[in-house]
C-alpha cells in the first residue's frame, strides 16, 4: 500500500483541476481499490446452502446482514450462537431443528437480539434528585407527571425531543361520560358495558384492571385534565362526537358494540390537529405547579440499587449524559412500532402475515410501523421487567381493509367478480383480519347512493364506521359531496379524523353501468355487479342479509343516483400500521413486573409502554380509544406512585 | 472571509428491498448495526473534510444516493457533524429521498432535528391498482396519516413525491387509468414537489406507454399549477428544489458517503463504492477516492 500524501483533499483536487496531479499521484489508490465485483455496494445474492446436516448455512439463508457486506462481522460458528444472536428468528424464519441439530427448548431465549445488554454509562455530567421521574412527555407521561406534581411530589418529566421540536401524533381521544359530552346532552354510557366490550374484543387476553380503569375512569381523567387547559382552547378546539348524527344507530352491529365518547382537538377553520399544541399547555401547567421539564433528555438506561429502580441516565442532544434519581420511575416512552428489529421479532401477526404471502419474514421492510423506538421497553427489560407473551396487539390502521369513504362508514362491498363476499359490518378498522389475507389484486368496491348521509345516521362510533366528531366536518363533507363530479377522475372530499386536512378521492356516476366502467369491470363482472346490486336491494327491502349476515341497520339500498363509490385493490402484503400495543407487563397498579410476575420496586409503566391493554389486537368500539387509554393509564398510575411514596 | 455557496449531497445508498425502480448497486436489506456504522463513517468523513472547505457555505443540501431516510435517527447526528464542520446557511433547504415506511415516532423527531424540509417519498403510484405492484408493502393508506400527523404537510410544503411512469400492469388501458388517478391525486394533495421516474427504463417496448403517460402527467400537472423546472421534476411555483436546480446548473457540489461525487472547481472526484473500505477509511480521502477527473466541458 502507498503512503499517505501530505496535501489536503482540497489541494489535491485543485491540482487535479490544472492537471498537475492525477489519481495515481496518491499512490495507494490503484493498488488498494478493490475490483468492482468484490465488496461492492451491491448486496451479495446469497443463495441458501444445500450443505448436509450440521453444516447448514443459516447465515446465508436467514440473516438480513452479513451477506458479504459487513466486514467486521464474525460468522457464527454454531447454531447456538446464531440462535442467541437472532432471538427466535430461526424459528420465525422456518429454520429446521433437525438441520441445526437443536431442540425446541433452544428457542426459549431470554435475550433477543434487539435487546442486547444494558449500556454501561460512566461519564455522567451531573445528577439530580426528585420524588418521581417520568420518562416520556407524551399522553401517558403528561398525565402521570401532572397528577403526581399536583399531589405535592417533586416531579421531573423527561422528554427526548427539545421544547422547540416537540410534536406528538395523537388527536382523537375516546373518554366515556366526560362532562364535555354529558353537558351537551349526550346520553350517559354504561361504562361496565364498555369494559365488557373491550374485554370481549380482547378475547379475555387484556388485563382486566387496566381495561376497567380506562372504561370507567377515562371521562373522569378528561374532566380533570381539562381543568389544566386554558378554557378558550377547550372551547375552540375540543370537538366532541355529535351523537345526534348517529341517532339511528342501535348501539351494536352484529353483536359488536360501539359507544360515543370521542373528542378531537381540531382547529375548525383549518382542520388542523391541535392536540400537539394543547398538550403543551398541560406541560406548562405541570411547570406552574413546580414540576421540572427535562427537554431533550433521551432515556438510555434505568439505575438500580439492589433490586429497586432508583432513577435513570439520560443523554441530551449534545451527547452529554445526565442522571436523574427518584423514589419512583414511571416509564411512558411509547411503543416499539418504529423499531424495525423489534417489529420483526415481536409483531408476530404481521411477520407471519408477510410469511403467509410468501415474503421473506426476516425482512423488516415487509412490516411497517409508525410508533416509537421501543427504548422504554428495553430500559424496563434491562431492569428485570418482562413483556406480555402474546398475542401481541398492534394497530393495523385498516391497511388492506376496505377502501371506505372519506367520511368512514360501513358500506356494501363488491369484489373483482362484481359480487359481495363478506359481512361488511364485521370488519373492524385498525385490526388485522380476514381482508388482510385476501390475495393481491382483489378489487374492493364500496358503493352508496344519494342517501349517503341518512345511511350514516345508522352507523356507530368506531374508526370503521362514522366519525362525526364535529358538525363543521360534516358540513364540509356535505359541501364536497354536493359538488360531486362524475367520471373517472373522481372528486376530492375532506377526510375525517385521522386524515385531517387530507382529501380522499370519491367517485360518482349516474348509472351503475357508468360506475362499472370507471371501476374497470368488464365482461361478466359487469352483469354480475348490476345483478348483485339488484339482489342486494332486495335483501335491504327484506331487512335481512341472508347472504352474508350484514347487520340489518347497515343494509343501505343502492337505488337513487348519483351513486358514490370508492375502490382499491389489495396488495397482498399489508403494512403494520401505527402503534404496537404489546409491551411491559404490569400489575393492576401499573407497577412493572418481572418474569416471576413480582413487582419491581420503584418502577412503573403507563401508556404504550404498559402492555396488556388490548390483548389480541387494537379494538375500536370508539375511535380514539388508544390515546385516551394511554392518558387514563397515566392518570391511574400516578395514584399508585403517590400511594407508594 | 467571503464564502462561496456550494450545495452538499450526502449519499445514503441503502434500500429496504430490491425493487425494479431502484438502482442495482444499492445496499439492500435492513441492518441496524451496519447503518449505525455507516452513519458514524459519514460523520467522520464530514469532520475530516472541514478544513478543506472553509471558504464554502452550504446553500442547499440533499440526502440521496438511495432511500436516504433509511438512516433514520442518525440523520440528526450527520447534520450535527455537518453544521459543526461547515458554514451552513440559515434555513438551508434540505430535501431527502425517503420511504414512508421510515416515518415514525422513532425517526420523525430526528428528521426534524436534522432540518429536513422536504421528503420525496418513493410512492411510485398513489393509486392502489398499481401501487402494490410497484412496491413491496401495501402501505398506501399510511400516506395521509403521515402527511397529517407527522409532516403537517398542509402547513409547511414538506411533502414531495416520486412516482413512476411508463408501466403496464394488466391492460395498458387499466394501467394508464391508474396512472392518471395517481397524478390527479398529486394535484389534490399538499405535495409541493414531484419527481417522475421511468418505471422500466430498459424495456423499449414500453416507450409508447411512457410517452403517453408522461404527456398526460404534464397536462394534468400544468393545469394544477405545477411547473416542470427540470426534466421530469415538477414543483409548485417557488418550491423548486434548490439543490437539484443548482446542481443542474453546474454549481459546486460537495458530496459525502459511499459512491459520492464531489464536483468543485472544475474537478469531479468519486468516492469508493466499497462499503468495507469506506467504513474503515472514511476520514482518509486518499483511501476512499477512486477517481478524479476534470469536468467535461
Amino acid at each position: 500500500m502507498g503512503t499517505k500524501s501530505n496535501w489536503s483533499r482540497r489541494d489535491f483536487l485543485k491540482g487535479a483541476a490544472v492537471g498537475t496531479v492525477g489519481v495515481a499521484a496518491l499512490g495507494s489508490l490503484n493498488a488498494c481499490a478493490p475490483s468492482t465485483t468484490e465488496g461492492s455496494a451491491a448486496a451479495a445474492g446469497g443463495n441458501a446452502s444445500t450443505a448436509e446436516a450440521g453444516t447448514y448455512d443459516v447465515m446465508k439463508q436467514f440473516s438480513t446482514f452479513g451477506r458479504g457486506e459487513k466486514p467486521e462481522a464474525v460468522a457464527f460458528t454454531s447454531p447456538e450462537e446464531y440462535i442467541i444472536a437472532k432471538g427466535d428468528g430461526v424459528l420465525s424464519a422456518g429454520g429446521g431443528c433437525e438441520e441445526l441439530g437443536i431442540t425446541p427448548a433452544d428457542f426459549m431465549l431470554d435475550t433477543p437480539a434487539w435487546l442486547g445488554e444494558a449500556p454501561q454509562i460512566t461519564d455522567i455530567a451531573d445528577s439530580e434528585d426528585f420524588d418521581v421521574l417520568v420518562i416520556g412527555a407524551g399522553n401517558a407521561g403528561t398525565t402521570t407527571a401532572l397528577r403526581c406534581q399536583e399531589s405535592g411530589l417533586k416531579v421531573a418529566l423527561a422528554e427526548m425531543q427539545t421544547y422547540d421540536e416537540y410534536d406528538e401524533y395523537a388527536c382523537d381521544m375516546a373518554c366515556y361520560n366526560s362532562k364535555l359530552f354529558l353537558d351537551k346532552g349526550t346520553p350517559e354510557v354504561d361504562t361496565m358495558e364498555v369494559f365488557n366490550e373491550y374485554m370481549r374484543m380482547s378475547r379475555g387476553h387484556a388485563h382486566q384492571k387496566i381495561v376497567r380503569d380506562y372504561a370507567t375512569r377515562s371521562g373522569e381523567m378528561l374532566d380533570w385534565m381539562i381543568g389544566y387547559i386554558p378554557e378558550d382552547l377547550t372551547a375552540n378546539y375540543a370537538k366532541t362526537s355529535n351523537y345526534k348524527g348517529n341517532a339511528n344507530f342501535n348501539g351494536e352491529a352484529c353483536g359488536q358494540k360501539s359507544f360515543i365518547g370521542m373528542t378531537q382537538w381540531r382547529d375548525e377553520e383549518n382542520n388542523i390537529n391541535m392536540w400537539p399544541y394543547v398538550i403543551r399547555t398541560v406541560h406548562a401547567s405541570f411547570e406552574e405547579l413546580g414540576g421540572t421539564m427535562k427537554w431533550g433528555y433521551q432515556g438510555i438506561v434505568l439505575v438500580k440499587e439492589g433490586e429497586a429502580v432508583t432513577g435513570a441516565i439520560f443523554q441530551d442532544v449534545e451527547g452529554v449524559y445526565h442522571q436523574v434519581n427518584a423514589k419512583a420511575v414511571v416509564v411512558t416512552a411509547g411503543d416499539f412500532g418504529g423499531n424495525p428489529d423489534m417489529r420483526l421479532d415481536l409483531s408476530d401477526q404481521m411477520r407471519n402475515l408477510a410469511w403467509s404471502f410468501g415474503s421473506d419474514r426476516t425482512d423488516t421492510g415487509a412490516i411497517g410501523g409508525m410508533g416509537r423506538d421501543g427504548s422504554g421497553i428495553k430500559m424496563c427489560m434491562w431492569a428485570g421487567a418482562t413483556m406480555e407473551g402474546g398475542p401481541r396487539a398492534g394497530q393495523a390502521a385498516g391497511i388492506n381493509g376496505m377502501p371506505g369513504f372519506a367520511f368512514g362508514g360501513t358500506w356494501p362491498c363488491f369484489g373483482s367478480d362484481g359480487k359481495r363476499f363478506f359481512n361488511e359490518s364485521l370488519v373492524k378498522h385498525g385490526s388485522n383480519g380476514y381482508l388482510d389475507m385476501l390475495p393481491a389484486d382483489q378489487l374492493l368496491l364500496n358503493v352508496t347512493d344519494a342517501n349517503w348521509e341518512e345511511n350514516l345516521s345508522f352507523q356507530g362510533y368506531g374508526h370503521e364506521t362514522m366519525d362525526r366528531s364535529a358538525d363543521y366536518m360534516v358540513a364540509e363533507v356535505r359541501e364536497n359531496m354536493d359538488a360531486y363530479i362524475t367520471g373517472a377522475d373522481g372528486f376530492p372530499v375532506r377526510a375525517f379524523s385521522r386524515f385531517g386536512k387530507e382529501y380522499m378521492n370519491v367517485y360518482a356516476a349516474e348509472t351503475l353501468e357508468e360506475l362499472a366502467e370507471i371501476v374497470g369491470y368488464t365482461g361478466e363482472a359487469v352483469s354480475n355487479f348490476v345483478a348483485e346490486v339488484e339482489h342486494y336491494n332486495q335483501l335491504c327491502e327484506a331487512g335481512y342479509d341472508s347472504d352474508w349476515g350484514c347487520d340489518s341497520q347497515n343494509l343501505f339500498p343502492i337505488k337513487t343516483p348519483p351513486f358514490f363509490f370508492s375502490f382499491a385493490k389489495t396488495g397482498g402484503n399489508p403494512s403494520g400500521g401505527l402503534c404496537q400495543h404489546a409491551a411491559i407487563c404490569t400489575d393492576g397498579r401499573y407497577q412493572v413486573l418481572t418474569g416471576d410476575k413480582a413487582p419491581i420496586a420503584g418502577l412503573y409503566a403507563a401508556g404504550n409502554t404498559c402492555g396488556q391493554r388490548y390483548g389480541i389486537q387494537y379494538a375500536t368500539p370508539t375511535a380514539g380509544n388508544s390515546c385516551a387509554s394511554a392518558l387514563t393509564s397515566g392518570y391511574c398510575a400516578a395514584e399508585s406512585v403517590i400511594a407508594d411514596i | 472571509m467571503e464564502k462561496r455557496d456550494v450545495v452538499v449531497e450526502i449519499d445514503i445508498p441503502f434500500a429496504a428491498a430490491r425493487r425494479d425502480y431502484l438502482a442495482e448497486d444499492l445496499i439492500y436489506g435492513w441492518d441496524t448495526k451496519r447503518m449505525e456504522a455507516y452513519a458514524h463513517a459519514l460523520c467522520d468523513e464530514i469532520g475530516a473534510n472541514a478544513d478543506s472547505f472553509k471558504d464554502c457555505r452550504v446553500a442547499a443540501l440533499r440526502f440521496d444516493g438511495g432511500t436516504a431516510s433509511n438512516a433514520g435517527a442518525h440523520l440528526a447526528s450527520i447534520m450535527r457533524s455537518l453544521r459543526n464542520s461547515f458554514t451552513v446557511c440559515d434555513d438551508v433547504p434540505i430535501s431527502m429521498r425517503a420511504a414512508i415506511s421510515n416515518i415514525s415516532g422513532a425517526t420523525m423527531p430526528f428528521f426534524k432535528r436534522a432540518g429536513v424540509s422536504r421528503f420525496d417519498f418513493e410512492m411510485m403510484s398513489l393509486d392502489s391498482t398499481c401501487f402494490t405492484k410497484l412496491n413491496k408493502v401495501d402501505n398506501l393508506k399510511d400516506l395521509p396519516i403521515i402527511c397529517d400527523y407527522f409532516l403537517h404537510a398542509y402547513a409547511n410544503n414538506s411533502l414531495g413525491l416520486v412516482l413512476a411512469f411508463g408501466y403496464t400492469f394488466g391492460t395498458e388501458k387499466d394501467a394508464t387509468a391508474s396512472f392518471r388517478r395517481s397524478i390527479v391525486s398529486v394535484t389534490r394533495s399538499h405535495a409541493s414537489h414531484l419527481i417522475l421516474e421511468r418505471a422500466f427504463a430498459e424495456d423499449s417496448t414500453l416507450d409508447g406507454v411512457a410517452a403517453n403517460q408522461l404527456r398526460q402527467a404534464r397536462e394534468l400537472l400544468e393545469e394544477a399549477g405545477f411547473i416542470e423546472y427540470l426534466p421530469l421534476h415538477f414543483s409548485r411555483p417557488g418550491f423548486e428544489d434548490a439543490f437539484l436546480l443548482s446542481n443542474s446548473q453546474g454549481s459546486d457540489r460537495i458530496a459525502f458517503g459511499l459512491g459520492a461525487e464531489t464536483r468543485i472547481e472544475g474537478v469531479i472526484s468519486k468516492n469508493t463504492l466499497d462499503l468495507a473500505t469506506y467504513l474503515q477509511h472514511s476520514t482518509d480521502f486518499e483511501r476512499i477516492t477512486t477517481s478524479v477527473a476534470p469536468v467535461c466541458r
